[in-house]
């Protein structure tokens, strides 16, 4: 079943030196109980896809395409409907948890707060009891509810975080760099949480890093970014094994990992988002550039089964 | 040629943690944040040197406390570096060179009261204090301060200075002004004063021969500074030392041995946006590092300040890392440049002093995945190019696995492992070893395995466990591992999440009744039977992973409170497995 | 020139922080800057142009006696016979006057010695924080009426009394700016150079401090335009023959209900001025600051 399609979207930001084009014509379906692996180096528009999901962006933003889920284009959908979609349906995980936790209130009133803003008439032992739920599934001491984020470890206030998006069993999970700021070991345990979590809640997860060594051991589907298209998209055990676009090639050849024996990198040096090179963005660091590639953007082909790819390499 | 580049010795570094009067009060005392605990290794000439562990675990701090930008608490860090030229080195000490401005001022004030006095007869001065003096006098002062001009010439040529010129010139003045009267001597005692000072032995004393100075070869960082059997009280200025406190090493500041020392060992930092001054052009940048460390030829002045000699040097600095072409990355803002290129500049600012050891604090953390390998590669490059010895700081075991002739392994303050690379990554003996090297995500889908991690974090630097730090999340724990009350405190924690233990809380809980002292927890019984509580603990601690329920000395009733105490922990040391230091207590 | 302006303004932290604000003139913020410094720009000409645009001489009795406003004097005339529009416009000179010395003086007290206080800390700089605070929790008004009794009056004695009161406020401000800007990584890095002090103060530090001069700055000149018209009216300030728009007050503070004129128009104008001051501290202080954050959080 297919619970997030999203179909040509476009965010492009307002600045004073002109409109940055984030995201540019992208698609991506993410099925239920799956996890999408977004992956792309900062900068690339990743995290903006993210926000567009939940429409969660800066006012200089704008949105166009589609996006559909729950029954909703989610673009065009009224300020309402999103808030009754936001941690609902659909919830966020950050990078830094410190930033989404309020200081001065307790774990409890987190969870209070969020579930009367859905629910306004809620009673609170219903709502403690739901809380105490989320906790145990996420190894967190119930009694712990009236301590403050700041009295809690790193990873301890991230699993707080996952807490509090899996309070209204939502179908979606967006993971924003989930475990950039964590250490390997909580950064794993984690993420196994977060698998555990996706197979008992039947959830889709959106998992944004990038660290393709975490899309290699979490994800089913992923899709890779670069300077606000979508490169390459397709199973993780296929891309890896036989990646189509030469930036998948080159990202995948530059990971370091036990079994390096030989430094691998990509030339030059990623995009200005401004000034983004015509036609393929990458052309400019691609070895197997040719003279078609400056002309326009690629059209994104189907050149294996289940998989696309923008590369003038792989003709329709 | 020492072998031997960096002798750390049971190195502690602790930060003082900022708490209010009231929480002193209530607290007891100052509490520390024991960042480094007591660490020992060392580096040997032209290696890289690894030290990996997570975020917290004192590696970073180890690595700045090399080129003393931390305090020290105890032990000490011998640096020993070949000499790279054994011509010695003159320097012209900032103190001096004031001194002799000071000295001049003196002397022209002496030269323009007298010729002033001479020609209208009034005073110069302020408060009327010349006016009183006789007319002869005047010719006086004019006589020593037409000689103190021509010393104070003939002591700026004849430099370097040393003190037996310095005495014989307060020795002429003294003689002269003392032929006057007082108010010549107020002033003789202001000269007297600028040389009993410049006359007291300064850092740079230690290294000095007969007015030269050699550059200085060992250093020994320890908590009173840089030193070679000087206290630390005469490494300040006496104005530092009256108004400022006494000074740690990390403000110790711009003494010539500290300078010196940076001279020898740089740093790169992890994050190049907040290393490199935002006002600054990358020429500036380059050039104040160049500037700052230029060699000082005889006679004083630095060989190569001259601006286009600096700037020369600054675009060689630029083609070496690999900026090119250098003049067009010389007159960029850094905030103009992408992460890459900022990391570069900073690594070409840490080679302006030529350093010999260069300790690289997670140098491509920040960077992105496709441009890392690049920096690691100019790295390496960079090392044989400049013959350099890497101090590597990461947490990322797979980057260390491919630069890392040796690597320390630290959690928590302290060394849990040490040794060749080749022979950790081939078969790790710590348990923390094992875990890290376990947790690395593997970027081959096919490969995916369910990992067996440690449980928990990593503790509160301030409160360290007992015994070996890892032992509560350790998967291998003995009972002699240093379990105490507040492990205990923890099982129960974690075991109360599991709601079909919710009746073994409602008789024990809540958690905050209990009390955790060192090797002991103990509740009060005041609620509840103190029978039941006790075996309500004796049935947990069934329950509990075997080291910890094994530790336990006794479960009893003390007064009124449940007391459940542990058996102290058996001696942990470093102790040598297969060719690296361990320290565990498997071994 | 115009290269070397383009040059400062690319370069400079200070050149950036212009550069925002003159991209920023369409925000509230920056009307609230431009207006205010058209409005202070306005006194300073007038004050500067005095002799010629004022209509008549503010000593000389041009009336028999106080005539409301009328066409040949704006403001009316007051008890000596005097035009009050001329003696507004001379009066202009003291409060810029004051405003300009106590600002400088202030400055040039205040920013060094927090400058150094910050940088080097220790005992020196707890117990400059001690006398500094010390002076700055007393009542402002109160304290300068203290040391103007002491040292007398006259135009310079009240920029001193002023630039006494607001140098504290400079120490703070750039002190504790310092303190901060100190444990920001490219120092750390500039001291792993062992570069000179002076140069770790006067380009890494610096740069980043001078920032906060301006809002400090506009901030203490509204208040000191205050403190000068308060030191004024209670005839501390200056000799009484000279116009000053809180003499002017004073003087016929009493008089309100007779001649509404001779107090409404000079104070209006001290209002308009600290006005025009405040509205140039807020829309600088938003501007600058959020500034500051995004190269903090960056």
């Amino acid at each position: 079943m297919t619970l997030l399609d999203i179909e040509g979207l476009n965010v492009s930001y307002a600045s004073r030196a002109g409109p940055i084009r984030a995201v540019i014509s992208a698609d991506l379906k993410i099925e239920a109980g799956q996890t999408l692996g977004l992956v792309g180096e900062s900068g690339c528009g990743k995290s903006t896809l993210g926000k567009a999901i939940l429409r969660i962006l800066p006012d200089t933003a704008t949105v166009t395409g589609s996006i559909r889920f729950a029954g909703l284009d989610l673009v065009t959908a009224e300020e309402p409907a999103l808030r009754k979609i936001r941690g609902r349906n659909a919830s966020l995980i950050f990078q830094d948890p410190m930033t989404r936790l309020d200081p001065l209130m307790t774990v409890r009133h987190h969870f209070l707060e969020l579930i009367r803003a859905h629910e306004p008439d809620a009673d609170e032992d219903d709502a403690m009891k739901r809380t105490r739920r989320v906790l145990t599934a996420v190894r967190i001491p119930p009694d712990r509810l009236d301590q403050f984020p700041h009295e809690f470890s790193g990873g301890m206030r991230q699993r707080i975080m996952i807490a509090l998006a899996l309070v209204f069993n939502p179908t979606l999970l967006v993971a924003d760099e989930p475990t950039t700021s964590l250490d390997v070991i909580v950064e794993a345990q984690i993420l196994q949480l977060l698998d555990s979590i996706k197979n008992e809640f039947e959830m889709g997860v959106l998992l944004i890093t990038h660290n393709l060594g975490l899309i290699a051991e979490y994800a089913e589907e992923m899709a890779v970014m670069y300077a606000g298209h979508i490169a390459e998209r397709g199973p993780v055990r296929d891309v890896f094994k036989e990646p189509l676009h030469p930036y998948t090639k080159g990202l995948l050849d530059s990971v370091i990992d036990l079994e390096t024996r030989e430094l691998h990198s990509i030339p030059g040096q990623p995009p200005d988002l401004l000034q983004p090179p015509s036609g393929c963005p990458f052309h400019p660091r691609c070895p197997s550039a040719m003279p078609v590639c400056t002309g326009a953007f690629p059209p994104t082909t189907r050149p294996r089964r289940d998989r696309t790819v923008a590369c003038y390499l792989y003709p329709g | 040629m020492p072998d031997v580049l960096v002798r750390v010795r049971d190195l502690k570094v602790y930060y003082p943690l900022f708490r209010g009067f009231v929480q002193r009060l209530l607290g007891g005392g100052a509490r520390f944040v024991r960042a480094v605990d007591g660490i020992s290794f060392e580096v040997q000439r032209g290696e890289v040197f690894g030290l990996v562990g997570e975020s917290g675990c004192g590696k970073s701090t180890a690595g700045r406390s090399l080129m003393g930008l931390t305090p020290i608490e105890e032990g000490e860090i011998v640096l020993e570096f070949p000499s790279a030229s054994a011509k010695p080195q003159f320097i012209r000490p900032r103190e001096l060179k004031m001194a002799c401005v000071a000295w001049w001022a003196v002397s022209a004030a002496y030269l323009a009261t007298a010729t002033y006095y001479g020609v209208s007869g009034s005073a110069l001065f302020p408060f009327g204090l010349v006016a009183t003096v006789p007319g002869p006098y005047v010719d006086a002062l004019g006589i020593v301060g037409s000689v103190q001009v021509l010393l104070g010439l003939a002591l700026w040529l004849l430099r370097p200075w040393s003190r037996r010129p310095a005495r014989l010139v307060a020795g002429i003045g003294a003689a002269i002004a003392f032929a006057s009267l007082p108010w010549g001597l107020l002033l003789f005692g202001v000269e007297v004063g600028i040389l009993v000072y410049l006359g007291t032995p300064d850092p740079s004393g230690l290294v000095r021969r007969q007015g030269l100075l050699l550059p200085a070869t060992k250093f020994t960082l320890t908590k009173d500074g840089i030193l070679e059997g000087i206290p630390r009280a005469e490494q300040q200025t006496w104005f530092e030392r009256w108004f400022i406190g006494p000074r740690t090493v990390r403000t110790a500041g711009f003494s010539w041995v500290l300078k010196q020392l940076r001279g020898k060992v740089q740093i790169v930092y992890q994050d190049p946006h907040a290393a490199l001054n935002p006002a600054l052009t990358v020429g500036e940048l380059l050039r104040h590092a160049l500037q700052a460390h230029a060699p000082i030829a005889p006679g004083g002045t630095r060989a190569s300040s001259r601006l286009e000699e600096v700037n020369a040097k600054a675009l060689k600095l630029l083609d070496d890392v690999g900026l090119r072409p250098p003049d067009q990355f010389f007159a960029k803002q850094s905030t103009d440049m992408s992460g890459g290129q900022k990391q570069r500049v900073v690594i070409a600012r840490a080679l302006a002093p030529k350093p010999l050891l260069l300790v690289a604090d997670e140098p491509v953390a920040m960077l992105d995945m496709s441009i890392r390998a690049k920096v690691l590669e100019l790295l390496l490059d960079l090392k044989e190019k400049y013959g350099l010895t890497y101090v590597f700081i990461t947490h990322d075991l797979a980057t260390a696995k491919l630069v890392c002739d040796r690597i320390a392994i630290m959690y928590l303050g302290r060394l849990v492992e040490a040794g060749e690379a080749r022979r950790i990554y081939a078969d790790p003996k710590h348990p923390y070893t094992r875990a890290l090297l376990q947790a690395i995500p593997i970027p081959d889908p096919s490969r995916r395995t369910k990992k067996e991690l440690p449980k928990g974090e990593v503790p509160d630097a301030v409160f360290p466990p007992a015994g070996c730090r890892f032992h509560p999340r350790c998967p291998v724990a003995l009972p002699t591992c240093g379990w105490e009350g507040r492990d205990f405190l923890d099982y129960l924690e974690e075991r109360w999440i599991d709601p079909s233990n919710s009746d073994e809380e409602a008789a024990l809980g809540p958690i905050e009744d209990w009390k955790s002292e060192d090797l002991g927890a103990s509740r009060s019984v005041r609620k509840g039977d103190p029978e039941v509580i006790v075996a309500r603990v004796q049935a947990a601690l069934k329950e509990a992973p075997k080291p910890l329920a094994e530790a336990v000395d006794r479960v009893a009733l003390e007064l009124d409170r449940v007391v459940v105490s542990f058996r102290p922990p058996a001696r942990l040391e470093p102790k040598e497995v297969e060719g690296r230091i361990v320290e565990c207590l498997l071994y | 020139m115009a290269t070397v302006t383009v040059g400062f303004l690319r370069r400079s932290m200070m050149g950036r922080a212009v550069r925002v604000f003159l991209g920023e003139s369409k925000s509230l913020a920056g009307v609230l800057v431009w207006g205010g410094i058209a409005i202070v720009l306005f006194f300073v000409f007038i004050a500067v142009f005095a002799p010629w645009v004022a209509p008549f001489d503010p000593n000389a009795t041009v009336e028999t006696t106080a005539l409301p406003p009328s066409s040949t004097h704006w403001f009316g005339t007051n008890r000596l016979g005097q035009d009050i529009l001329s003696r507004v416009i001379w009066g202009a000179r003291i409060p810029l006057t004051v405003v300009a010395l106590s600002a400088a003086i202030a400055l040039a007290v205040g920013a060094p010695v927090g400058l150094l206080s910050g940088f080097y800390g220790g005992a020196l700089d707890r117990f400059l924080v001690l006398v500094m605070d010390s002076i700055y929790a007393f009542p402002g008004l109160l304290l300068a009426i203290v040391v103007a009794a002491v040292i007398g009056p006259g135009v310079v004695n009240v920029s001193l009394v002023i630039a006494f009161v607001y140098a504290p406020t400079y120490f703070r401000v750039i002190r504790n700016h310092v303190a901060s800007v100190k444990e920001q990584l490219f120092v750390e890095a500039a001291e792993a150079l062992a570069l000179s002090r002076t140069t770790v103060l006067s380009r890494y530090i610096l740069p980043s401090v001078a920032q906060s001069i301006p809002v400090i700055f506009s901030v203490s000149a509204a208040d000191a335009i205050l403190t000068q018209a308060g030191l004024s009216f209670l005839g501390l300030g200056l000799p009484v023959d000279i116009p000053d728009w809180g003499l002017e007050v004073s003087r016929y503070a009493g008089l309100i209900r007779e001649m509404w004129w001779g107090v409404f128009f000079p104070g209006l104008m001290i209002i308009i001025l600290t006005t025009a001051l405040a509205f140039i501290s807020e829309g600088l202080n938003d501007i600058l600051n959020p500034l500051l954050r995004r190269r903090e959080t960056r």
